[in-house]
Formats: structure tokens, sequence, C-alpha cells
């Protein structure tokens, strides 16, 4: 049971640079729905996989509207953009509260310390581990504040749930949940303490460049602002460079023609966009912004572009949380990344036709669902038969990124190869793998 | 597809901030600086050794029960390989 969260392999040469990673990740889990309503799917698919259960909860209801022929209105849609970007808000603040600190500071501890912290999770059964594990998973002095964005979090959650929940098939319900006043000032107090020391959209205005992120990071004194500053001061910010191209915006429907393919189960355990490895995740998401095109020209996607990416996409998501809440925006089809209304393409072995054949009335037909959640395009695709689900596949962001010859790889590769050697090529490894952020854990081993 | 897993809590360090789980009948130890009064008994979400936030004891074998059922079907899945693995 403890295993079936499962975990990444990454195994490192130090001496060719070659990279070989496993993964035990249960990419079908999906399939415990079948047979399910798809009010049961909705109600328990994000309390499965509740890490990022808002992104997951949003991909799922947008492929079973489409599958039943519903159609949310915009404010139903404004208000699920606006509590992803809650979601992105919590769990990008623990990548710089938590994360990156104890990567960024772990520089003079020994090796079998980094190892105890990393794997705190993997192997419990020797008592003499147990200590080290223990004191591993102390917070570090940044994250300080770690408690209060989980509690500002669950607390905007619980608000809007108590309300209405807008992820329901119930449309009245969804409505309901939609125009609920929820109060999300606690959360963006803490972006703006924690991490930008200002405005969201004042930020994103006056960091526009490499001098201004190196002027604001000299002059700021949030946790987020010292990563910044601890990361050109170590001259990483060219580290792990690689030329994995990012996964385009309008890839969904050919995504979405994959998930309907044969080669179905391949395709979502090792996915491939145009014959070639994608990235997905904040850099993806944010690449064209202006201060990211000038990291990317003069940093390539190493760790500082990353590091500035997750500021970024931090700031458009408190600004998006903000906006979509104070005035409700009357099309959130854009923040949302895809459009919902792609082909769903012909299920094979279930219909041999070009299209699926769609009777809401009747609860039958296939949809697709997408939702740029924290690390990247999450994809759902149900096919419903009378009112029951068939068939449900999910496209994770961990497999595009942690493909075996995917950006990870690579950059690990890029790492040896830039002449890093013993436990600061392991640290550089960790860091790499903490700045591209798989969703479980990872066991790493330099040989 | 990221699983927190439902963990009860069988011991609390108040001093440490951490304590020990029955994670799938296994103790593990999991730091508690997320959460908010935690008490042994409780039921909460673990996540890479953080408890993410407490759940209710029917939510939490809700979830339990499907993750039973997921490790079921991944283990047909497997027998289903090997048979298919020794046709060819």
């Amino acid at each position: 049971m403890s295993d079936l969260a499962g975990q990444l392999e990454i195994r490192l040469d130090r001496r060719t640079g070659a990279v070989a990673i496993g993964s035990t990740r249960p990419v079908t889990a999906s399939r415990v729905f079948a047979g399910k309503s798809p009010a049961e799917v909705v109600r328990q698919l994000p309390a499965l996989f509740s890490l990022c259960g808002t992104a997951q909860a949003a991909a799922c209801i947008g492929a079973c509207e489409q599958a039943l022929g519903q159609q949310p209105s915009a404010a139903v849609l404004a208000r699920r953009q606006a509590l992803i970007h809650a979601e992105t808000i919590k769990e990008h603040l623990w990548r710089l509260l938590l994360d990156w600190p104890r990567m960024l500071d772990c520089k003079t501890e020994s090796t079998a310390a980094i190892n105890a912290n990393a794997n705190a999770n993997a192997n419990a059964n020797a008592n003499a581990n147990a200590n080290a594990r223990a004191s591993a998973l102390a917070l570090p002095p940044a994250a300080s504040a770690m408690p209060s964005v989980m509690q500002a979090f669950m607390a905007f959650r619980q608000a809007q749930q108590a309300a209405g929940d807008p992820f329901s098939l119930d449309q009245q319900q969804a409505e309901r949940g939609a125009v609920a006043a929820i109060d999300s000032r606690r959360l963006l107090d803490l972006v703006i303490d924690q991490a930008l020391g200002t405005a969201p959209a004042d930020w994103l205005d006056a960091v526009d460049r490499l001098a201004s992120l190196r002027r604001w990071a000299e002059q700021t004194k949030t946790p987020a602002a010292g990563l910044v500053r601890v990361l050109v001061a170590q001259g990483l910010a060219g580290c792990g460079v690689s030329a994995v191209p990012r996964l385009p915006g309008s890839a969904c429907q050919q995504l979405a023609w994959s998930l309907a393919s044969a080669e179905a189960d391949a395709f979502i355990a090792a996915p491939q966009w145009q014959q070639e490895c994608a990235e997905t995740g904040p850099l993806a998401r944010v690449a064209a912004q202006p201060l990211i095109a000038d990291l990317l020209a003069r940093h390539g996607n190493g760790l500082l572009t990353r590091l500035a990416a997750l500021l970024v996409d931090l700031a458009q998501s408190a600004r998006g949380l903000e906006t979509l809440l104070d005035t409700r925006m009357e099309d959130a089809s854009d923040a949302i990344g895809c459009d919902a209304a792609v082909d769903v393409g012909a299920d094979v072995g279930v219909n041999a036709g070009s299209r699926p054949g769609r009777d809401g009335r009747l609860g039958t037909g296939t949809g697709v669902g997408f939702a740029e959640a924290a690390r990247g395009l999450l994809v759902h695709r149900v096919t419903i038969t009378n009112g029951r689900v068939e068939h449900y596949q999910i496209l994770a962001p961990t497999e595009w990124n942690f493909h075996p010859q995917g950006v990870v790889a690579q950059s690990l590769t890029a790492i040896v190869r830039s002449g890093a050697e013993g436990s600061e090529l392991e640290r550089l490894a960790r860091l790499h793998i903490t700045a591209v952020d798989p969703c479980v854990d990872y066991q790493l081993s330099v040989s | 597809m990221c699983l927190a897993i439902p963990a009860q809590i069988l011991e609390i360090d108040q001093a440490a901030d951490t304590g020990t789980v029955s994670l799938g009948g296994v103790r593990r130890p999991v730091s508690l600086a997320l959460i908010e009064d935690a008490e042994i008994g409780d039921f909460v979400l673990v996540h890479v050794g953080y408890a993410l936030n407490k759940i209710s004891a029917e939510e939490a074998e809700r979830t339990l029960a499907m993750m039973r059922e997921i490790g079921e079907l991944a283990e047909q899945a497997d027998v289903l390989a090997a048979a298919q693995a020794e046709i060819n």
C-alpha cells in the first residue's frame, strides 16, 4: 500500500553521463474508475490524486462534461481556474520555501545526510536510519511560513466547498459555488511576504529582464529572493541546460488523438510530441514572458531560468486568482490552457468510426479534459456508456519530464559533461530534479 | 498522478514536530510541521514524508479501498502480461 504512490529510480553514470530513469508510478491507476458513474468518479478522483486534486478535478469534470454534452457557464469555468491558481500557489510556495532551500544549502552537508534527506520516505525498516530521517524532515529556516501556506490553502478550499462545489456535475451546485464570495487574501499575502515582496502585477511589470531580476533579488528580503542570490553566487545560472523542446499549447488536439490510439498505454507511460521528448510545466507555460525570454536567450533552460519561471508562474497565478475572484471574468477559456472542445477521436475497440456517438441523455459519449496543474499539463480522457464509465485515462506531467530520454535525463547528462564531480555532482543532480519537480519520491544513484 | 496516501498517526514527538504513522501496516516517520492540532489516532494524507492535511476516518477508508483495488488491478495486469508472454 505504501508503495502505491510509486517512485522514480534515476541512475547517473559519472564517467559517461548516461542516465537511466525507471518509474513505478501507477500510470494505469485510473482503470479503477471503470464501472462507476461519472458523478462518483468526479467525487472520488480528486481524493485519490490529492496532491494536485484541484487540477485533477478540473480535467476530470472537463472530460465528463464533454462526454455527456454538458456545457458549464463562464462563471463556473472562471471559478475552477481560480481554484487551480490557488493550488499552484500552494505547490510553488512548497518548492520555493521547502525544496529549493534544502537543495541549495546542502553544499556543506555530508552525502549521507543528503541521502537521508531525499530518501526520507523510501525505506523505513532500519531503526538506525529513523533518527536521520526524522531530523531530515525538520523544516529548513526558510520554510517557517510553510505551515501557514498549507493552512491558508486548506481554509480557502474548505470555504469554497462549504459554499458549493464548482467541480460538480450537478449544474445548480456548480453555479452556486461559482458565485460564492471567497476570501483569498491570506494566501495572496503569503505570496507577497514569502516570495515576491510586492503585489504580483507590480512584480511582473518591474521584473522583466535578467538585470531587473538581479536588482529585485538584491533589494528584497523574502526567502525566494534569497534563492536567486544564492543561485547566482554559486555560479549555477546556466547549470543543466538541455535542448528539449517545450510542449506547445497547440498540442492538445494531437494529445487527445494519441489517447484514443491503440498504443495509448505506451504513450501514457512515455509520451512524446512529434517523435520527440518535450517538457511541460512552469517553464513551458511562461516561456514567452519577457523575463523568461531574456533568461532563455542568456542561460538557456538552466537553473536560473527554471527558478525565475517558477516565480513568474507564481506571480501570474496570484494575479489570476485575485482577478478571477474579484471580477468573475466572463471568459476563462484562455486561462484553462486548452480548448476543451477538441475532437476526442475514435475509441479503439469501442467505436470504429472517426467520431464516437454521443448521447448525453442516455449518458453515452467520450470526452477529453485539460488542466494546467502546478507541474504541467494534465489530460484526462473518459468513455461513458449507458451512464457508466467504460474507460478512463490520465496523461500526467511527470511522464513527460521524467521520460527516459526527456528533459531531466538530458540535463543530468549536461551536468556530468560540465565537469561536476563527487558530492557536488550529486547535489547539482538533485537540484535539477527538484527544479523540474517530480510529484513522487525518487532514488538517485551516481556510479 | 500524485497519490498522497492516507495514514493513521500512532505516535507524536511534540518537540520535533514529527510523528510515526501506520502506512499500509508499516510504521513510518513523518513530519507533522505542516498541520495543526495533530492527535494520535488522526488520519492524515502523507506525501514524501510530510503529513499534508487531516482527513476523516471515512474518507481515509474510502481512499484506501480504492488504492487496494488499484493494487489488485495492477497484479491482474501483471498476471495477464506474463501469460501473454508465455503464449508468445
